[in-house]
């Protein structure tokens, strides 16, 4: 009779313990035995020479068993958010710069910095990026490729038009006025921008501002990173000359909106609905593999000088180590087998970009490669974000602002302090 | 088991069950309870654990990637998010997205039914055809409508056919919230056909025979006989369909991603970024409560006002 009452209380108490459990939080990365890896992205090129190349001569040279996922980029933070509050991050996870301070202020990531010293300082020496991947002087990502902003004109718009393909702009006036011959106009409409920005969302519209920001001289964040300081005349002058590229009876483009990055055959410079456009190499990539024949005729100029020859770009992804690993040099063998220079060719030959390694700079196969060579090329001029906690809510704050000026709902002046007051109180409780 | 307690209620005023029939009743009500337990403890831990869960969240400031867990901070989520103008803007758009999506779908829906509710060949097919959106999942119609709206699109083709300038459908502020709007309609025409279309079924011929001797042409029994007795299910389909608009949230994300100039910045992607772009779970939690406080509003004024219109 005791039995049948309690039953009921056992079989809830039973019930709900197997439901707990199926959704418990369980420890840091699961099976101890196993590195996990999660690799940003969905490149079926990049997912098959990881799977079947990489992974494969990793194993057979350690002692570890390798699980790699792919997450789609748009899903990277909300992915390892959630890991980090469940507890279940992998090992080695993928990501951009802009995610490293946060991180690394929360104790997130593992600091690099012996794992680095152990290495031969000539090594140390190739690798590209690193400076990209320290935060408070500490490195805590490291950048497996490098990625930037160049402009790239089709040769046969150039020639139609009477232009030398071999003289592309070279400064803001240059670009300008290329663009206002190469615009073409069916009425008041534009049939074919003469020129376009990677604008396909806020944030790189904001990409786009910071590279005419660079070459007109000004920057994004004072020294100590307490300031915003887009908002200058520098920053000003900038955005100006952008959103009159946008808007007004000169206007040279249109398609504020319009899918550019990684659009491929889409991209209208591929589509022939546009003349120029500032891209990056890996928007180049995919136009060179879904139209090829129309890549043929695209060419890629060095940067744009104002005050400097500048652009956006620099670290692209990189990976960090979870301070949660129980594998940690586990982790950082496989970290440092991705960055051998056969390794980080490969790597770039399938996802597009500058190599990590200076040394690659000078590979033939690569300097031909003309998604890759020019960005070798033009490595210098490249120019990243600051690195701070607060960053990735400063950059919507600035891209906002940014695409209001574009779309010339905002004066760019104004844009520009508003966002830099907004910034600021970002900024200073970082 | 309502049964179940119904008889024993019943039973009991008069006398005691003789103890026999007493043990039964509490071994049945024991095995109603053991039967319905792992019902009730799922229901708990998937729903009720997660929404009081998610209550305290919003009472806290929250950053998934600090290790500290949630700091709890009282109301000040709710006062930062209520003196926000992002979140009634949000709020705004919501209200339009979904009370503008309301005013298409219902009375095409409504038109729908009507249209298939006569006997005639091939009326199956019709209805099978006008439901098809509602089977498509949302993000599949979703991925389809980006292809259509897009600057190369069927639609700037008919546009172009026509002779008429190209619209920028899902990137200009002004076009881009209306884009969603037809959409999102056109996707729940289907549903709200069949519960329409059940709900004039269900209308007795001989009322509709009445209006007929008494003169009434097929416009006025429409007005005076069918709509009238179609408010309970005009209501639920408001209703329902209201609740499931304001917590939209993938055709958004797809199409826009609350753009251009956050013009279609739906309160649920509100949400979304301040969650997993800004790690603000804390805020997140609040938006969402108080989404639901205004959507309960909203719904609960919606049956008020229909339900007084068709008593009426």
């Amino acid at each position: 009779m005791k039995l049948r009452r309690s039953a009921p209380v056992a079989l809830s108490l039973a019930a709900a313990g197997l439901v707990l459990a199926a959704c418990g939080s369980g420890e840091a990365t699961g099976d101890s035995d196993v590195l996990n890896v999660w690799f940003p992205g969905n490149l079926s090129q990049e997912i098959a020479w990881v799977n079947d190349e990489l992974v494969p001569a990793f194993e057979a040279e350690h002692d570890v068993e390798v699980e790699v996922e792919f997450v789609d980029w748009a899903d990277v933070s909300a992915r390892l958010s959630t890991a980090f509050a469940g507890g279940t991050a992998p090992d080695v996870f993928g990501h951009g710069n802009a995610a490293a301070a946060g991180y690394a202020a929360n104790d997130r990531v593992v600091v690099l910095d012996d794992y680095l010293a152990d290495l031969p300082p000539e090594e140390v020496a190739d690798l590209t990026f690193l400076d990209d991947g320290k935060v408070d002087g500490e490195q805590v990502i490291m950048p497996l490729r490098g990625f930037g902003f160049l402009l790239a004109y089709r040769a046969d718009a150039f020639a139609d038009a009477g232009l030398d393909p071999d003289d592309p702009p070279q400064t803001w006036a240059d670009l300008r006025s290329t663009a206002e011959t190469l615009t073409e106009r069916d009425g008041d409409t534009i049939t074919r921008s003469g020129v376009i920005m990677p604008a396909d969302n806020p944030t790189s519209m904001s990409q786009a501002f910071t590279s005419f920001l660079f070459q007109a001289g000004g920057s994004l964040v004072d020294g100590d990173g307490t300031t915003a300081t887009w908002n200058s005349p520098e920053g000003v002058e900038a955005l100006e000359f952008l959103a009159d590229l946008y808007n007004g009876d000169g206007a040279v483009a249109m398609g504020l909106g319009e899918a550019t990055s990684g659009a491929g055959a889409q991209h209208p410079l591929a589509t022939g609905r546009a003349a120029m456009a500032l891209i990056d190499e890996a928007t180049l990539k995919s136009i060179h593999e879904q139209a090829p024949e129309v890549a043929e005729q695209i060419r890629v100029a060095p940067p744009l000088r104002a005050a400097a020859a500048a652009a956006f770009g620099g670290a692209g992804n990189g990976l960090f180590i979870s301070a949660d690993s129980e594998l940690q040099d586990q982790a950082w063998d496989f970290i440092e087998f991705l960055l051998r220079p056969e390794n980080a060719k490969a790597y770039v030959q399938a996802v597009g970009g500058i190599p990590a390694r200076s040394s690659l700079a000078t590979d033939p196969e690569l300097a031909d490669t003309p998604y890759i060579g020019p960005f070798m090329e033009a490595v210098e001029s490249f120019h990243g974000n600051p690195n701070l906690e607060a960053w990735t809510q400063v950059r919507d704050v600035l891209a906002a602002g940014v695409e209001s000026a574009l779309r010339g709902a905002t004066p760019a002046e104004q844009a520009l302090d508003d966002t830099a007051a907004e910034a600021d109180a970002l900024l200073a409780a970082d | 088991m309502a049964t179940m307690t119904g008889s024993t209620r019943a039973a009991a005023p008069d006398a005691a069950p003789p103890p026999r029939r007493g043990r039964l009743l509490a071994t049945q009500r024991r095995a109603g309870w053991i039967l319905v337990l792992p019902a009730v403890v799922a229901l708990v831990v998937v729903t009720v654990v997660p929404i009081l869960y998610g209550f305290y969240l919003s009472l806290t400031s929250y950053n998934p990637v600090e290790r500290g867990g949630p700091r709890f901070h009282g109301l000040d989520g709710y006062v930062e998010v209520v003196t926000s103008g992002a979140f009634w803007q949000a709020v705004g758009v919501t209200a339009q997205y979904a009370l503008g999506t309301l005013m298409l779908a219902v009375p095409g829906a409504l038109g729908l039914a009507l249209l298939v509710n006569g006997r005639f060949p091939g009326v199956a097919l019709f209805r099978s055809l006008f439901y098809l959106p509602r089977v498509v999942p949302l993000v599949a119609v979703s991925m389809i409508w980006l292809w259509l709206y897009s600057h190369d699109g069927l639609f700037n083709y008919v546009l172009d056919l026509a002779g008429l300038p190209r619209v920028a459908f899902l990137t200009d502020e002004d076009t881009a919230l209306l884009s969603l709007i037809l959409m999102r309609a056109w996707k729940a025409l289907g549903g709200g056909m069949i519960i329409f279309l059940a709900g004039l079924q269900g209308i007795p011929k001989t009322l509709l025979e009445a209006a007929a001797v008494d003169g009434c042409g097929r416009w006025r029994t429409l007005r005076h006989v069918t709509l009238p007795l179609l408010v309970p299910i005009t209501t639920y389909v408001v209703v329902v369909d209201l609740i499931y608009l304001a917590q939209s949230f993938a055709e958004v994300y797809i199409l826009t991603a609350g753009g251009p100039l956050s013009s279609t910045t739906v309160v649920n992607m509100l949400i979304y970024n301040e969650a997993f772009e800004h790690y603000r779970l804390g805020n997140a939690s609040a938006m969402a409560f108080l989404l639901f406080s205004l959507i309960f509003a909203l719904a609960y004024l919606n049956i008020k006002v229909l339900s007084k219109g068709g008593r009426r």
